[in-house]
């Protein structure tokens, strides 16, 4: 008997351990075969990895995975960079594997830090994580701006221009310049820490295993005059706790965030993936009503709109021109 | 009572004995024996399984007889690890070994493994296939598992246009 008696179910089975790179090969191995790498277990799974949509679209919904998967994908193309650890921006007690996924501290160092390499900016939603394989002594997962010095011996959280996740063997909380204790749950082994990193409307939502645990608003953009400075000392603007307007009207797109963590002794964190969501539409209209219906459901899904609304918006949009489609957007 | 080992006759005719634990490992069979209940116990035929293979998933069975019931598994991992990529490392060690034979026998045991509805080894199957199809060629994969190409030119060319240039296109 060969492969080729294996029923089509089987098959796809099979694909779905296999990683997204490989599907255009299995694509092009036999008519069967694509048939398989088309079916919606496969493309449900590659949606849910992405982390979109995941808990949110129902089962019912009568659009394929399949296309939610490319069309979001190719409106979104930057969707499919992952980050890593920066190997130029760390602590020297901190060291990074080849392909810079895992971060691993040994014994040496005090408060080290490590930050990404992808910065992230603009009026856009970031959402990350990283899976911690070992917690350490302490273990503290957030972002940082440039003016954070990795090498200060201060964790995230408590250095300039940071905002992260802290957890240790009696401590578990939020730390965040100029924000009063969040207390939030321990962490340990094999957690995986998400942050939802909105720079729209300047606030950080901390997710453990994919639960949501806490909201914090302005955390890096706050009154605390130093923090703001610190976030904003290359562009020598005047000190103004009246900043954040500022920053919403005219979309201020200087700041630029970074992944960032802090371990303690033997702690090590791998990352797991980046999700940037672009608050700008997409560059071309979705033109079938399923398409539009897939991807009202994905806007409104992000943008926190309500989904008829959403709907609406789209449906009264007739040509393709992305000013327009923004404006019709701005008014929701 | 139903008797503590079942005979199945496999597709070169052989009457083969196994234990009914390990029977009900397979829900194929499983389904079977409590359609019959109360009859008499006659040899299970399984034409699509040679003895070759059957001995082979009877292995499989006896390693891992004492695992958690495969249902309640599953579910269990559905719902903590319903986001996450699947992984396809084979951690156990005797799995690793099992499945360290020739492409043709692992193929039969895939099939046998989803005919006869094991649910672990089919997983093992899987994960090990997949990983033989990884950083593979369309070229590379027809060769090695000896699959037709009945796919057009224009076909490819659609697909092609679909994904992309792919570094994987031959």
């Amino acid at each position: 008997m060969s492969i080729s008696t294996l029923p089509h179910d089987a098959l796809s089975h099979v694909f779905t351990f296999l990683d997204l790179k490989d599907i255009p090969a299995i694509n092009l191995v036999s008519r069967k075969w694509s048939e398989c790498a088309k079916r919606e277990v496969l493309w449900k799974k590659y949606c849910k990895w992405r982390g979109y949509l995941a808990d949110i679209i129902p089962e019912q919904n009568q659009y394929s995975w399949r296309d939610l998967y490319m069309t979001t994908v190719r409106h979104y193309p930057h969707l499919v960079d992952h980050w890593r650890w920066n190997v130029e921006d760390r602590d020297s007690s901190i060291e990074i594997s080849s392909e810079g996924e895992i971060a691993k501290r040994g014994n040496g160092g005090h408060n080290p830090s490590i930050r990404g390499n992808t910065a992230m900016s603009g009026m856009k939603r970031h959402y990350y994580e990283v899976k911690i394989d070992r917690i350490g002594a302490w273990f503290s997962f957030g972002f940082a701006s440039k003016e954070f010095d990795a090498s200060a011996r201060e964790h995230i959280g408590k250095g300039r221009g940071s905002c992260a996740y802290y957890s240790d063997v009696s401590t578990h909380r939020i730390f965040c310049p100029g924000y009063d204790d969040v207390n939030v749950p321990a962490l340990k082994d094999g957690d995986v820490v998400g942050i939802l990193l909105d720079m729209k409307v300047g606030s950080a939502s901390f997710y453990v295993n994919e639960k949501f645990v806490c909201t914090v608003n302005n955390p890096i953009w706050s009154n605390d005059v130093e923090v703001y400075s610190a976030a904003r000392s290359d562009m020598n603007t005047a000190r103004s706790s009246k900043w954040l307007p500022k920053y919403l009207l005219t979309g201020d797109t200087q700041i630029q965030l970074f992944p960032a963590l802090s371990v303690g002794s033997f702690g090590s964190a791998r990352v797991v993936k980046e999700l940037i969501v672009p608050q700008e539409p997409p560059v071309a209209a979705p033109t079938t009503t399923k398409q539009l219906k897939a991807f009202s459901e994905c806007i409104s899904l992000f943008c926190d709109w309500d989904l008829k609304e959403t709907e609406t918006a789209l449906k009264s949009l007739v040509c393709r021109d992305v000013r327009r489609f923004s404006v019709s957007h701005e008014q929701l | 009572m139903a008797s503590e080992s079942i005979s199945v006759t496999t597709s070169d005719d052989q009457t083969i004995q196994l234990s009914r634990k390990h029977a009900q490992m397979s829900q194929t069979i499983n389904s079977m024996l409590e359609d019959s209940v109360g009859a008499d116990q006659e040899a299970i035929p399984l034409p699509n399984v040679s003895s070759e293979v059957l001995k082979k998933v009877i292995d499989w069975c006896t390693h891992h007889e004492n695992d958690p019931a495969p249902v309640e598994k599953v579910k269990k991992l559905n719902k903590k690890r319903e986001y996450k990529a699947k992984n396809s490392t084979i951690s156990d060690e005797w799995d690793k070994n099992f499945v360290n034979a020739e492409l043709r026998v692992i193929v039969d045991i895939l099939l046998a493994a989803n005919y006869l509805d094991v649910k672990g080894l089919f997983e093992l199957m899987c994960k090990h296939i997949a990983n033989e199809l990884k950083g593979k060629t369309p070229d590379q994969i027809r060769e090695r598992f000896g699959i037709q190409d009945d796919l057009t030119e224009e076909d490819k060319a659609a697909m092609r246009k679909a994904w992309g240039a792919t570094k994987n296109d031959s």
